[in-house]
């Protein structure tokens, strides 16, 4: 325990250190990418994950129908997303079961968990970039760019 | 005003209280339009504005960086140079790239600090020797210098290294490819610019692309914080950023974006002579000039833009180092760092033409894009320019991934930086 309470700290301070003055004013959680409230187990590091990708794409069913342009579009065009995002998780070092979560990849700040095969959750928090490329407002090193803001969620993930 | 970097310059300004300076590059202001658009400011982006107007003459040209150049991966990364990859399409690259990092610094009038130190890729299993030897042969055929080491050889070249047999992953040997090493990387995104500048390419900073337009199906302009900017070919070379400024084409790709982070140690005085590599153990280290030992190992599992990645990888990337190196132990860590790394399916990057008109991707390098930037930039501004990519280029097209033509480096590429 004392051993893991030490490393969140530290990484913790290696990314908030140098923006003290803005992180006071910001309700994102910094440690969020570093617990994972497990929906079997409760909240555990993230290192007893592992990540599983975009959520909710279905392996087509009749492959052998699909054009070539559609087999790639499966099988290797992804949505990317920097914002709200779905995807899926699995607590591979506990239960070992599989769900989904929905994360700001611009902030790594988690918004939702929810059962795999589950809808998109309808309200949840969080902050969109307000402009496509912009930059997180702590940790991310680019001061020139921070420009994250109070925004309405618009769009979720364009995969879903 | 003086402008060119010599020893004599540099007496004379020294004599003068170096008052005769002038800036190395032009801090541009956005014109309303431009024969050509760059979206990015960073060794790709710079070195494609460089050849666009040096071997095109296209020099009513502007790169648009959100922040400052060189704040991305260009400023973020561990600089290991080298060509020696398996198949023949990264080998064309990487090998062009290499070739003309040697002559660059003289070229761009710009102290680059190239230090062609040599590359070591260890084996620490009669497997690994296998594959090491083979790719080692295949470099060969390609023209690219590469040889295998035995451990004793190993020792003798990189003292550093313990081959002692009696630990859990022993060197029993590796590839060394002389010419490769390291280079200093904002001296390689400044001397771009200075000499891009000079040519007239305008450099704007502070200036995030927000969108693309197009009409029937070629692009118009492009919408920034700064305002609309008309003009009909557009070259986006974001790195992490590729999905992001493709989409506002409509256009889907095959990269996912993650951190990959490293760490620099305090400076301790001349302790390794080489790039140090280890795909097993998964890490990877040299010594800047300045003393401190530059580490890196793998990108953070999960997608995100945030530019830190998790502790936990740190710890990984540690662990690995002193596997290989048990007396840097006592080292403390300087500064740690993430950036967005925009990682391909097969490794290998994407260099296209798209399905709109005038809109061009240079992005998919991944982890190891910084050693290619000459040779992705001079690839680039062919395709650019004459709307046609090169030989070196072809392969890389997007289409690859509906053909099935895949230029599958993952395995073949060693830690793959
Ligand atoms: C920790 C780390 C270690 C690495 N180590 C190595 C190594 O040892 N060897 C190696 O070969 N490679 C390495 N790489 C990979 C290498 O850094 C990259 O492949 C390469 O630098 C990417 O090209 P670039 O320099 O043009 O990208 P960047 O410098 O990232 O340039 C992209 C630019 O686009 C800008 N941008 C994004 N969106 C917009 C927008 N909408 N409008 C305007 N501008 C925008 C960004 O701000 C950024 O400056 C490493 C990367 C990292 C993160
Ligand atoms: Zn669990």
């Amino acid at each position: 325990m004392a051993q893991r309470r030490w490393r969140i700290e530290g990484s913790l301070s290696l990314a908030v250190l140098p923006f003290a003055g803005d992180a006071t004013k910001l309700k994102v959680q910094v440690s969020s990418m570093f617990i994972i409230n497990c929906p079997h187990c409760g909240p555990r590091d993230q290192v007893e994950f592992s990540y599983g990708g975009e959520a909710h794409r279905a392996r087509p069913l009749h492959s052998e129908q699909m054009s070539d342009e559609e087999w790639a579009e499966f099988l290797f065009m992804r949505a990317n997303t920097k914002g709200v995002f779905a995807e899926r998780w699995n607590h591979a070092a506990g239960c070992r079961s599989w769900f989904n979560m929905l994360r700001n990849t611009a902030t790594d700040e988690i918004l939702a968990i929810y059962a795999i095969g589950a809808d998109l959750p309808a309200e949840v928090g969080g902050q969109n970039p307000v402009t496509p490329c912009g930059e997180a407002p702590i940790g991310s090193g680019n001061d020139a760019a921070k420009i994250i803001k109070d925004v309405p969620l618009t769009d979720k993930n364009e995969a879903a | 005003m003086t402008r060119h970097y010599s020893f004599f310059n540099l007496l004379r300004e020294g004599l003068r209280g170096h008052s005769g300076w002038e800036p190395a590059w032009r801090d541009a202001e956005p014109k309303p339009s431009y024969d050509a658009v760059i979206i990015g400011g960073g060794g790709h982006c710079l070195a494609t504005a460089y050849y666009l107007a040096r071997e095109h003459g296209m020099t009513n040209i502007a790169i648009l960086e959100k922040g400052w150049i060189g704040g991305g991966n260009a400023g973020r990364n561990t600089t290991i140079i080298r060509s020696n990859y398996l198949y023949d399409e990264s080998a064309a690259i990487y090998g062009h790239a290499l070739k003309l990092w040697e002559g660059l610094g003289r070229e761009l009038n710009y102290n680059i600090m190239m230090s062609h130190r040599g590359v070591l890729n260890l084996a620490h299993d009669d497997h690994e020797a296998r594959q090491l030897k083979r790719r080692v042969e295949a470099n060969r055929l390609n023209s690219i210098d590469s040889e295998y080491l035995d451990a004793k050889q190993v020792k003798e070249f990189c003292p550093a290294i313990s081959i002692s047999q009696d630990v859990r992953y022993p060197v029993i040997g590796a590839t060394l490819q002389r010419r490769g090493g390291v280079n200093r990387h904002d001296a390689v995104v400044w001397g771009f610019a200075r000499a891009a500048s000079a040519m007239g390419v305008d450099i704007v900073q502070n200036c995030e692309v927000t969108g693309i337009r197009a009409e029937a199906g070629a692009v118009t302009g492009i919408d920034t914080n700064r305002g609309f900017i008309r003009t009909p070919k557009i070259a986006s070379v974001v790195a992490g950023h590729s999905s992001v400024v493709a989409r506002m084409v409509g256009l889907r790709l095959p990269i996912e974006s993650h951190p990959l982070q490293a760490l620099v140690s305090e400076p301790v005085k001349p302790v390794l002579n080489c790039v140090v590599m280890s795909n097993a153990v998964h890490a990877y280290c040299s010594q800047s000039d300045k003393g401190e030992l530059v580490i890196g190992a793998g990108i953070d599992a999960y997608l995100s833009y945030t530019q830190r990645g998790g502790f936990d990888v740190i710890e990984h990337e540690i662990a690995s180092l002193l596997e290989l190196f048990p007396n840097f132990s006592r080292l403390r860590m300087m500064r740690q760092w993430g950036g967005i790394v925009d990682v391909c399916p097969d490794a290998s990057p994407i260099i296209s033409k798209t399905g709109v008109k005038g809109f061009y991707v240079n992005g998919g390098w991944g982890t190891g894009g910084w050693k290619a930037t000459p040779g992705s930039g001079h690839a680039f501004a062919d395709l650019v320019a004459n709307d046609e990519p090169n030989g070196i280029a072809a392969p890389f097209a997007i289409e690859r991934f509906v053909t099935g033509r895949l230029v599958a480096e993952h395995g073949a590429a060693a830690v793959a930086h």
